[in-house]
């Protein structure tokens, strides 16, 4: 081995890192050079310097302020997290609030009288599209959904008749089970809200002085 | 054969196999649950060797004040972004090399590298640390022992940035080669290649005290 190779490996023999094989050849080659061995208590020497260097505490004041920077920004993130909830509930929850609100005005704006416990009384909870769709579908028969709201629309403002109890009411809805059309104040319809934006003939929605939010209508 | 300085940091040396047997790893595990404790905890078992790392990669004391605790900033920072595949300190120290490369690499800061002129009293690491063979009952031996440390703090600062890097990371703080090459983003041979001149550079320097 020459003296360039075994210096390279002085480093990994001092600290264990060689394979077996060149140490052996390290070793071999160290026997009969007496400058390499020098070299090599060098190296151990270096090595030794190099692993006693870290010694020493740290700075004053250094984990206090370390901490303290840490503390503001678990605060900031906290604060940042929160007032994206609020944002994003503000967005999507308070236009469903007002519009809840709406629908429970209108509910509400109906005589309690006319409220038969049993009866079906999903009509009732939307009685102005109940009541303008069930005059146009007997001349007309236009259908359910959106051409019935477009038919509402066209109809001249109404005052909502109650519903003829012989005859069975329109049930645009046939499918909500009895105990929830019997209670129209926990019923809250959701694509009729929809709808709701699309109607201006509601006087419930005209004659409620709502919180700054914009009219349904826009 | 002398020790190697892996072995001065067995307080952060895998017990078993895979890196969960890792202590630095099991109180990560706690900041990222939440557990407010663990950070303090995690703080005062890397922040020495981070400090001494960032001092002597830098050069500056003032300046590795505040990049140690950019470090630990960032740490808490990215906290849901590591990953437990490997030794915490492998992360903790790339993050920490990063942050010093991108410090040296600014032109505006003119860092003393003579780490000779930033001692203050608490600097005294040199004085009182001795070499290990320096059971030398002479006086005139301990001192050439010290000085032989203050020269070597020079000589380690005037080393090139990722000569220094890799001698730091591996012969002090004891990373493994492969960590080293994580740490900076090469190759366990490029690794062995920049221990190898490092070494080459500093007996060089040192020739009148080794």
């Amino acid at each position: 081995m020459r003296c360039a190779t075994a210096r390279r490996r002085l480093t990994e023999v001092v600290l264990g890192e060689a394979s077996p094989r060149q140490r052996a050849m390290v070793s071999r080659h160290l026997e009969g050079c007496g400058a390499c061995r020098e070299e090599l208590r060098r190296t151990e020497r270096l090595i030794r310097a190099l692993a006693v260097l870290p010694h020493g505490p740290l700075p004053a004041g250094l984990e206090g302020k370390t901490l303290g920077r840490i503390r503001v920004l678990a605060a900031d993130t906290a604060h940042a997290g929160a007032w994206r909830q609020l944002r994003r509930w503000a967005g999507f929850g308070l236009p469903a609030l007002a519009a809840a609100a709406v629908l429970f005005v209108t509910v509400r704006s109906e005589d309690a009288a006319d409220l038969v416990p049993g009866e079906r009384v999903a009509a009732k909870a939307v009685p102005t599209i109940a009541g303008e769709i069930d005059e146009p579908m007997r001349h007309a028969a236009p259908s359910v959904g959106r051409k019935s709201a477009q038919v509402a629309r066209s109809t001249p403002k109404t005052t909502p008749a109650p519903m003829p109890r012989e005859d069975p009411p329109v049930d645009v809805r046939p499918e909500l089970p009895d105990e929830l059309l019997a209670r129209p104040d926990l019923f809250v319809d959701l694509p009729m809200l929809t709808q709701m934006e699309k109607l201006e003939n509601y006087d419930a929605i005209v004659g409620v002085d709502l919180p700054d939010r914009g009219r349904p209508n826009g | 054969m002398a020790p190697r300085p892996a072995d001065a940091h067995s307080a952060s040396a895998p017990r078993g196999n895979g890196p969960e047997a890792d202590p630095d790893v099991i109180l990560m595990l706690r900041v990222r649950d939440g557990d407010e404790t663990a950070f303090p905890e995690l703080f005062r078992r890397l922040a020495p060797r981070v400090y001494h790392y960032v001092r002597r990669l830098l050069g500056h004391d003032a300046r590795a004040e505040e990049v140690t605790q950019d470090v630990f900033v960032q740490v808490y920072r990215f906290r849901d972004r590591w990953r437990p595949d490997g030794r915490l300190a492998t992360w903790v120290f790339t993050i920490a090399t990063n942050l010093c490369l991108n410090e040296l690499r600014r032109p505006e800061r003119q860092l003393r590298v003579d780490l000779g002129e930033q001692r203050g009293p608490r600097d005294s690491a040199a004085d009182e640390s001795e070499l290990p063979d320096a059971g030398a009952p002479g006086p005139e031996e301990q001192a050439a022992g010290r000085q032989l440390l203050r020269a070597l703090d020079a000589a380690v600062a005037a080393l090139p940035a990722k000569q220094r890097a890799a001698l730091l990371l591996s012969r002090i703080d004891g990373l493994a080669h492969r960590d080293v090459a994580a740490v900076l983003g090469s190759t366990e041979g490029a690794v062995k290649a920049l221990l190898f001149r490092a070494t080459q550079a500093l007996k060089e320097r040192l020739k009148d005290f080794l």
